[in-house]
């Protein structure tokens, strides 16, 4: 059994389709809702929440993505995609159907896309030489498929009843409240007679054919019931060609159980690729600068250019440039202790390198110009949040309640982001619990991110590593939103706050003086 | 079709107007033109003039304004420009037609956008409604489309300038006779289609059997019912009677009422997409109408002005399209003056070649002003294509047109006054290019004498050595005094002529400037007088 495009091993039951938990921290449920709007009809959330559960899961999605991108196989797959719903389609319709050659006829239309769907993207993989682990294994399953006997008798069926169909065409001539019908061909097209008052309304006319500009809207808006004039019609059919109804039934009865409903599952899975890919295009045509992933077991992490994909999104309708950062983790680093003022880009920071993790793991490209990074089993993450008025715990009970699920022992090799932890409590309090649980993670092995006012914790717990934000060299009370390696400035914080009420001694002395009430007077 | 009379290449759009028309307008008086060009037509009868007051039009006077107010910036857009005010003031009557077709298919066409803007899309029963509204719309753009081609080929052989006549061919090839025809038959058509006519279609089975791939094959007359026609069971005509699948032929008499809404939904389906396909060429024809009526709005008002200003005695010229520095005139008068005192008033006589200041001082009264505006107005009347009221005009080409008039008028003001008049200068300044042309009149007045010249000299001295085109009248005598000793190349020294009795003539002479603006004159005149 194929096992997906998403999963190497086959599952009968995918059961994970819960939001992990740190979505919301992470602003990735903001990129999901886009994602979601774009894939339409599926559970895109989800494909997203799959989180895999092995380092070779996460190549395997890797090699489905990058051979999609590489091949621009999505307007294939789109196309496929677009038979396989039109198909589900009609499979609703033929449940509602109350005529019976209509239901007949729903039945052959819901089979008829899906064999000509599949056999569509049997040549488009076979043309495009599948490589990559999960298509050659999906080539491979369609192949399968459409070798069997009765796939092939199938096809041939079908092809032989739209022939009989195209022969099915009819005249309405209507004159007041009469109507004619009448089984001739069709002599004229009206718009031949009008083409020269609109040139540039029509194409060239291509011989034979009738134009697309040519065709009306449907007079009748229900899909589900034929109008009184449609049974009429058919009912007039049913007695001048029989031949085509008798075939409708033969092929019903025939071909009624062929349809393998994997095939919907696999192109629902392929969604998840399809959908990021046309994001990505669209943030790369606005100025984003995605790139593949080097993931490798426990390999180093490096990463440039890294930005958060949710901000770029919202800036992207303002024309705002994202700030992007490039950090590495060096040799026995395991966190990174970010200090710096308020509104800084610190959260910001820590979000992107989380935001990377993710994409890196499922198997997408991601918001960076480059990066090198190792595999992780999870991403754990704790933001401070508001108050429960709920529970009416204080917020930092309520910050340890939530703490402590995180905080098990066999959440080894996780990427963690803890931001501003403990910030109601004393400092001294915050500066030994924020130890603790720095020396919790590092000893399981986990690298991450720790956001913080406490900048004594980089001396007191080994392997953090001190970043900041960089302010403004010529203005420091600007943000620049650039974190870098750089020693925590204790005071930077506090001076802020002076200078923007203009209380600093110098400014103090220029406003005294600047009345003309004081004079300075370098005696005194 | 492009409605190409104000431009050859281009209709009237998005083309920059100068920096401050309403500054303008102001200073040079121009709205009294405008008003000319709205209405007010004297019209002669068996040699004696009748006064016929026309009705002023608005849009005319609006329309007159803003293409008044937007500089041509070529010497081939002038000349084009020139040849349609040509025509219109020559066939006026062929304008006047136009004119009004254009008016009332315009403002029909306007009134159709305000209420398809009003309406909104509404819903069911509303949009059998409009598609009548609409079919009856489309019917009035084609009765005006006949009439201007009426207009167009009855004047065709009587155009004096072959850009009006180019135009008119332009137009004619495009609405010939067998595109009128086939565009007739269709709104025919298209109306007896929501009638009794007959319509066709045709169409397939497709998903579901459902009815797919329609379309129109015909639309016409009835069928003339002939006598001893087969009468069904309810004794009613039916129209068909071919019997039933007979040659695969069915008929289904309409009296289902299912059926007639069946067949109901067809035709308005087929409706739908027949004026659907008229949509483009119903807005194609909207901006059409919208641009002749504006285009001939100001053609109007150009041939209206010439009417009237004309029977004051004031000659006309087409002026001449030169390099900058060959400036000069003969006989310019000053037209908003000759419309408000309904004669011709005192025409001055000026070369100015190779000079860039004209300075003009003198007699106060003497009629400076009026000569600085008589320049401005034609100026503005030569870029934007008309004829000018001198016998002969030569300039050239600016992009922009300032002018800095003192108000002394202007009491609202509650920043200084020469705040107010160095900010307007600021203003200016800030948006000048090179080829701009100021007219500065009694400029820095609002302070001391020697101020005042001081601010004028540094400002003056500024733009001449950077070869800004000023004309400026001034009657601070020190500034124009110390100007002139400089013995600036080129730079021009005007002065109201005053004989030697105190007599003004109006007229401004080469000369050079004096202390005295001959106020004392004035003093005299007036004051002076009353003692004796």
């Amino acid at each position: 059994m194929y096992s997906g495009v998403l999963e190497r091993v086959y599952k009968k039951e995918q059961t994970e389709r819960e939001m992990p938990e740190f979505f919301p921290d992470l602003n990735l449920n903001q990129v999901l809702r886009e994602l979601q709007e774009k894939g339409k009809e599926y559970d895109i959330r989800g494909l997203y929440f799959r989180y895999p559960e092995d380092y070779e899961t996460v190549c395997y999605r890797r090699g489905v993505y990058r051979e999609i991108r590489q091949k621009r196989l999505e307007e294939s797959i789109g196309l496929f995609s677009h038979k396989m719903r039109e198909s589900r389609r009609y499979e609703k319709l033929y449940r509602r159907a109350e005529n019976g050659q209509q239901w007949r006829m729903y039945l052959f239309n819901r089979i008829s896309e899906y064999m000509t769907g599949v056999f569509f993207l049997k040549d488009e993989l076979t043309k495009a030489v599948a490589e990559s682990e999960g298509l050659s294994g999906l080539l491979a399953y369609v192949r399968e498929l459409c070798e069997r006997p009765l796939w092939k008798e199938c096809m041939e069926e079908i092809g032989r009843i739209c022939g009989m169909l195209s022969g099915l065409c009819f005249r309405l001539s209507i004159a007041g409240g009469n109507l004619k019908v009448i089984t001739e061909p069709v002599e004229q097209y009206y718009f031949d007679a009008i083409r020269k008052l609109f040139p540039d309304r029509f194409r060239s006319k291509e011989d034979g054919a009738v134009p697309p500009e040519y065709l009306l809207p449907s007079p009748f808006a229900s899909e589900e019931m034929l109008s009184y004039l449609e049974c009429e019609i058919v009912q007039m059919y049913q007695k001048s060609r029989p031949d085509f109804f008798d075939a409708l039934a033969a092929f019903s009865s025939r071909f009624g159980e062929i349809i393998e409903p994997e095939v919907y599952r696999i192109e629902e899975e392929l969604q998840f690729y399809l959908v990021f890919s046309e994001f990505q295009g669209e943030m790369e045509r606005r100025g984003c600068v995605f790139c593949e992933p080097r993931v490798e077991k426990g390999g180093s992490f490096s990463v440039e250019q890294v930005y958060d994909l949710a901000l770029a999104r919202k800036n992207r309708w303002m024309e705002k440039e994202v700030v992007s950062n490039s950090v590495r983790y060096n040799e026995g680093e395991r966190f990174f202790l970010v200090t710096g003022p308020n509104q800084g880009g610190k959260t910001t920071f820590a979000r992107s390198l989380g935001q990377l993790v993710y994409f890196a793991m499922m198997g997408l490209d991601v918001p960076a110009e480059a990066a090198a990074l190792p595999y992780f089993e999870g991403i754990l993450t704790h933001f401070s949040v508001e108050e429960s008025m709920e529970s009416g715990r204080g917020k930092l009970k309520e910050e340890l309640v939530r703490l402590q699920p995180m905080m098990q022992e066999e959440y080894g090799n996780r990427f963690v982001i803890l931001n501003e932890l403990f910030t109601t409590a004393a400092t001294y309090d915050a500066f030994i619990m924020g130890k603790r649980v720095l020396e919790h993670f590092s000893g399981l092995g986990c690298l991450g991110v720790y956001v913080t006012h406490i900048a004594e914790l980089v001396d007191a717990c080994p392997g953090t590593v001190s970043l900041t934000a960089l302010a403004d060299e010529h203005d420091h009370r600007k943000r620049t939103f650039r974190i870098v390696r750089r020693a925590a400035e204790g005071t930077g914080y506090a001076a802020d706050i002076v200078e923007k009420h203009r209380l600093g001694y110098e400014a103090l002395c220029a406003r005294l003086e600047e009345g003309g009430i004081y004079e300075s007077n370098a005696a005194l | 079709m492009k409605v190409t009379l104000l431009y050859k290449d281009r209709e009237w759009g998005t083309e920059k107007s100068y920096f401050d028309k309403e500054e303008i307008c102001r200073d040079l008086n121009l709205d009294i033109l405008f008003k000319t060009a709205g209405g007010f037509c004297e019209e002669e009868e068996e040699g004696k003039a009748v006064k016929v007051a026309k009705e002023r039009d608005n849009y005319v006077v609006e329309m007159t304004k803003r293409v008044m107010l937007v500089p041509l910036l070529s010497r081939e857009e002038v000349h084009y420009r020139q040849q349609m005010v040509k025509e219109a003031v020559t066939n006026y009557d062929w304008m006047e037609e136009l004119y009004r077709t254009a008016k009332e298919a315009g403002e029909e066409v306007a009134r159709f956008a305000a209420d398809k803007k009003k309406r909104g899309y509404g819903s069911g029963t509303d949009q059998g409604r409009r598609q009548v509204a609409n079919i009856a719309y489309l019917e009035r753009i084609v009765h005006y489309l006949d009439r201007l081609e009426t207009v167009f080929r009855n004047w065709q052989e009587r155009f004096v300038t072959k850009e009006a006549a180019a135009f008119a061919q332009e137009f004619l090839a495009e609405y010939n006779p067998e595109y009128q025809e086939c565009l007739h038959k269709v709104v025919k058509d298209i109306r007896s289609s929501t009638a009794d006519g007959v319509v066709e279609v045709a169409a397939a089975l497709g998903p579901g059997l459902s009815m797919t791939g329609l379309v129109l094959c015909d639309i016409r007359e009835p069928e003339v019912v002939k006598t001893g026609f087969f009468r069904n069971a309810a004794g009613k005509i039916g129209g068909f009677c071919r019997s039933l699948f007979v040659d695969e032929t069915k008929t289904i008499e309409g009296e289902n009422q299912n059926l007639l809404q069946d067949i109901g939904a067809i035709k308005n389906v087929v409706l739908g997409a027949m004026m659907r396909f008229f949509e483009p060429f119903l807005e194609e024809k909207e901006i059409f109408f919208k641009q002749l009526y504006l285009q001939t709005a100001f053609l109007m008002g150009a041939a209206n002005l010439y009417r009237r200003v004309h029977r004051i005695g004031v000659d006309f010229c087409f002026p001449e399209i030169t390099e900058r520095e060959n400036f000069s005139f003969e006989g310019l008068t000053e037209l908003s003056l000759a419309i408000y005192n309904l004669r011709c008033p005192v025409d001055n006589t000026l070369s100015a070649e190779g000079k860039h200041l004209v300075i003009v001082t003198g007699a106060n009264q003497g009629g400076k002003s009026t000569y600085l505006r008589s320049i401005g107005i034609a100026q503005v009347m030569l870029q934007c294509g008309m004829y000018v009221p001198a016998k002969s005009f030569a300039s050239g080409l600016y992009q922009n047109i300032f002018t800095h008039f003192t108000r002394r008028e202007d009491s609202a003001m509650n920043s200084g006054r020469l705040d107010e008049e160095l900010g307007r200068m600021e203003r200016i300044v800030d948006n000048l290019t090179k080829d701009s042309i100021l007219f500065l009149n009694e400029s820095f007045a609002t302070t001391t004498e020697k101020e005042g010249s001081v601010i004028a000299e540094d400002i003056t001295r500024a733009l001449y050595e950077r070869g800004v085109r000023v004309m400026m009248v001034t009657h601070l005598m020190a500034f124009a005094k110390r100007c002139y000793e400089k013995g600036l190349a080129h730079a021009l020294f005007l002065s109201a002529e005053r004989q030697e009795d105190g007599v003004r003539t109006f007229r401004m002479i080469k000369r050079e400037p004096e202390f005295t603006s001959y106020g004392l004159d004035l003093y005299d005149a007036v004051i002076g007088e009353e003692k004796n």
